[in-house]
């Protein structure tokens, strides 16, 4: 279990800061703490997560937003290019029907008043939008008319238009407003006379309802434009946002060469699409502006659409939930295995006390044999002196005998004394005690070890000092701990040197000074760590310096070390004279 | 004449000095040695038949002075002085060459009957 | 079960310190009855066979102190041993001496049917040694003075008993045990152990190794 926790918050420690053995075991519980790790690991998720998501949502917005514009622009393109077709058609027809009946009647007919009339009523009644109906000799002449005004004898070889088909047999208008004072525009086609050595034009005026109509078939919604307009950009039909009929656009209105071009232009604060498209067998071209609507913006696209603004927030509550479940599961892992760590320290700590105490038991154990042994040789020698000789007894030597059984005793006693005080403070409790002498009871228990291996244990205990309120029985471990560590470093016939002094006014330092191996410096940062240890395997489980550390810091001190390779170490225990909290 | 020379090494004076005399009321002639590093010149000294030595001295481990003896004279028999019986004594005793242990605190009959024991090995 | 552990040690280890203590209070009082009998009576011989009765007083305190030197010397040793092959009849020998002085406040005694020949058992001895202690705990602070603990160890179906029962008055005090019967029972489940509780017998039944 302590591999495990060890590994869990080791893998853990590389990407979070976690405690380490600087910082008390109770703030690892902290519930701040926990509070203020669940805050940083919500936004790093949400940073780790967020930066590609944030990432992959730009590109395929700027992906969705180009295939949606080009969709809709290609659905314009198709409108513009489906009027633009309709009225090429519609002219083309015109045109045609013209020719047609220019080619059919002879001049003569054509200059019979009722006789137009009655073409003019069969082509209004075929085609409709018929305005009127003309033929115009070669000096530009009007010769017959058929329509609602007077213009017979009217003169047109000064305008363009009659030029215009003079020279290309047929002329499509602009539209002007002539003498009829309203927009149209003209067809006119022209029939050859041979016979005369001379032409006449026939000419119809076409009403502007029908270019109009034809315009507004552009799918178009509130704020976009249509409208035709010549090669100088007179507007040849009424536009939203350029002004009536026969007004200058002011923008350029190029002509495409062919199919239907789309640019986008700025217009009162808005960029419009804008689709121009020339009209066959005139000089219009038809253009189309189309504001950003819902179909070209996606942010647009989604705003409008209720049900994606909900999908949108709520794959962001999602993300949110998410993200916190698992800053919740990650934070009660750690947690969990700080808590594992914890216990599995605490239980080792707790079999390692059992340990100690073990060994203590035994020690005593062994150490009382022995004045048992002396108790038992003296009355031996008595019962052999008064049973195997002759000698009368005698009683000097008796009394020297039962002094030594008496002293004997008195040291078992001391050695059950020792054992009972030990026994009792295995609970944590504060008393006033005297370090002075709490570190000669922990030296007397390692007295034997101490005269086997012929180390020089010497002790430098200052006279008055303060006693001090903590809990003994701790101290004695810690204490054992460190001499025990002590002892094991030096040689046979090494020395140790444990001290005592007042640091200030407020705490007490004991040290414990050996001529050991020491411990390599970069070891030294890391002595107090749970599970480090100096020693090989198998000695030690390393947990001693850090149960110890974790003791003394409890009791509110600290310790610390101060170590040369192949000169020694010294332990220093710093303890405040009033326990922690008091 | 004493039935057998003994050397007592054990560093508790107060045993070690009233084992000796115990020793002695019974015939033996017994001296005793309180540290290690005595007990290679006492034997020099004087060669005893027996070595009652105990398993666990400040600055030296029973063991490496009972090779120690051996080493020195052979036919020295040698009686472990130990605490707590337990197998790993019983190794010792062996792998060192020892003739037996005896457990403090000592049972006077069962020392005499082993150092009898040892002696006959001796002689025998 | 941390504190229920180093609860039973404390009581063990000052039981001990209390049976010795009291071995050698009898050998200083023989020792000082010894001392006024050559001194205050140094006109008059000295009679051998009073001195001789209380140098065997001395010397059978010796051997008990001894004795139950041995058993702390054994206990001590099974605290860090970790699981390990043992046998029960040592283990209720070690814990019934240890704990003799314990029973005694109450002039209350052991007694031990122990059979031979009965196979070890694999177990963490020191939680055994806990478990054993905190049931008879638990009975000396049910029982009334006088009364009678019987410890007896038997085989059956492959399984190694161990049963220990109360005879006496109840205590018309409050039981001061330091284990209540969860504690036992978690501590039961943590070596391997069942145990049957039947009136005032309790058995802890172990697989045999």
């Amino acid at each position: 279990m302590i591999n495990w926790a060890k590994r869990k918050l080791a893998f853990l420690s590389k990407i979070l800061p976690l405690s380490g053995p600087d910082e008390k075991s109770e703030s690892a519980l902290s519930q701040d703490r926990y509070k203020s790790l669940r805050i940083r690991l919500f936004f790093l998720i949400a940073a780790l997560a967020g930066v590609p998501l944030v990432v992959i949502i730009i590109i395929g917005s700027v992906w969705l937003q180009g295939a949606l514009r080009e969709d809709f622009n290609n659905q314009l393109k198709g409108n513009i290019e489906s009027t633009r077709q309709s009225i090429d058609f519609f002219i083309e027809e015109r045109i045609s029907a013209l020719r047609f009946l220019a080619s059919s009647n002879s001049f003569g007919q054509l200059s019979d008043g009722k006789y137009l009339n009655d073409i003019f009523i069969n082509f209004k009644r075929e085609f409709g939008e018929l305005v009127d109906l003309g033929l115009i000799d070669s000096k530009g002449v009007q010769v017959t008319y058929s329509g609602p005004y007077d213009l017979r004898g009217k003169n047109y070889s000064n305008q363009d238009w009659f030029n215009a088909v003079a020279v290309r047999g047929v002329y499509v208008s602009d539209v002007f407003m002539g003498y009829r004072k309203f927009p149209h525009f003209v067809i006119a086609v022209k029939k050859e006379l041979p016979e005369k050595g001379t032409f006449c034009i026939l000419r119809a005026t076409i009403d502007m309802a029908t270019l109009n109509r034809y315009i507004s078939t552009v799918n178009l919604k509130s704020r976009d434009d249509a409208f035709i307009v010549n090669r100088v950009g007179i507007l040849q039909t009424q536009s939203r946002y350029h002004g009536n009929v026969l007004d200058t656009v002011n923008l350029e209105v190029p002509r495409p060469k062919e199919a239907v071009t789309l640019s986008e232009v700025r217009q009162g604060g808005t960029t419009f699409i804008f689709g121009y498209a020339t009209i066959k067998n005139s000089d219009w071209t038809m253009g189309v502006m189309v504001a950003p609507t819902a179909q070209t913006s996606l942010v647009n696209l989604l705003a409008s659409d209720i049900a994606a603004i909900y999908l949108v927030l709520l794959l962001i509550s999602l993300g949110i939930f998410a993200n916190i479940r698992i800053t919740v599961k990650v934070v009660n892992w750690i947690r969990e295995a700080e808590l594992e760590r914890e216990e599995a320290i605490v239980q080792t700590h707790h079999t390692g006390r059992l340990a100690s105490i073990g060994r203590l038991a035994a020690g005593v154990a062994h150490e009382i044999n022995n004045p048992l042994a002396i108790i038992n040789e003296k009355a031996g020698l008595m019962k052999d002196l008064m049973q195997m000789t002759d000698a009368p007894i005698d009683r000097d030597k008796f009394i020297g005998l039962i002094k030594a059984i008496s002293d004997s005793v008195h040291r078992c006693r001391t050695i059950t004394h020792r054992l009972l005080g030990f026994a009792r403070r295995m609970d944590i409790q504060h008393e006033e005690i005297d370090l002075n002498d709490t570190i000669k009871e922990v030296i007397e228990f390692l007295d034997k070890e101490v005269l086997y291996r012929n180390i020089g244990l010497v002790t430098r205990l200052k006279e008055d000092l303060p006693r001090i309120v903590s809990d003994k029985g701790q101290l004695q471990q810690v204490f054992l701990n460190i001499i025990n560590n002590a002892i094991d470093a030096v040689k046979d016939g090494g020395k140790i040197v444990v001290s005592s002094e007042v640091k200030n006014r407020n705490m007490v330092r004991i040290s414990v000074q050996d001529n050991g191996q020491g411990i390599p410096k970069d070891a030294v940062k890391s002595i107090f760590e749970p599970f480090y240890t100096t020693k090989g395997k198998g000695k030690g489980t390393g947990l001693g310096l850090s149960i110890s550390y974790g003791i003394v810091q409890r009791l509110g001190g600290d310790i610390s070390i101060e170590s040369e390779e192949g000169s020694g170490s010294t332990f220093s225990i710093d303890l405040p004279i009033r326990a922690a909290g008091q | 004449m004493a039935k057998a020379k003994i050397l007592l090494v054990d560093d508790e004076v107060e045993f070690a000095s009233t084992l000796a005399e115990r020793l002695n009321i019974r015939g033996y002639e017994t001296s005793t040695v309180y540290t290690a590093d005595a007990v290679l010149e006492r034997i020099a000294g004087n060669v005893p038949d027996i070595v009652i030595l105990d398993l666990k001295m400040p600055g030296a481990s029973g063991v490496d002075i009972l090779k120690d003896i051996k080493k020195f004279n052979q036919s020295i028999e040698v009686i472990l002085l130990t605490g707590h019986g337990s197998d790993q004594c019983n190794s010792e005793c062996q792998s060192g060459g020892a003739f037996d242990y005896i457990m403090k605190p000592v049972e006077i009959e069962g020392l005499t009957v082993k150092i009898d024991m040892a002696l006959k090995k001796k002689k025998g | 079960m941390k504190n229920v552990r180093l609860a039973f040690i404390d009581r063990i280890l000052s039981s001990y310190a209390h049976e010795v203590r009291n071995y050698l209070a009898i050998i200083k009082e023989t020792n000082g009855l010894m001392k006024d009998v050559l001194q205050i009576g140094k006109s008059r011989s000295v009679d051998s066979k009073q001195f001789l009765g209380y140098i065997g007083c001395v010397e059978d305190q010796i051997a008990r102190a001894v004795s139950i030197t041995d058993y702390l010397h054994r206990f001590a040793h099974r605290m860090d041993c970790g699981r390990a092959m043992i046998s029960i009849n040592d283990i209720a020998e070690e814990l019934t001496a240890l704990m003799t002085r314990l029973a005694y406040r109450k002039r209350i005694a052991f007694e031990k049917t122990l059979r031979g020949g009965i196979p070890q058992i694999e177990a963490d001895p020191m939680l055994l040694h806990c478990l054993l202690f905190c049931i008879i705990d638990g009975k000396i602070s049910r029982l009334d003075r006088n009364g009678v603990i019987r410890v007896g160890s038997s085989l059956s179906e492959g399984r190694v008993c161990l049963a220990l029962e109360s005879k006496g008055e109840s205590s018309k005090e409050t039981p001061t045990a330091i284990c209540s019967d969860e504690e036992l029972n978690e501590l039961a489940a943590e070596i391997g152990a069942e145990i049957l509780r039947n009136g005032e017998e309790t058995i802890i039944k172990l697989p045999a190794a």
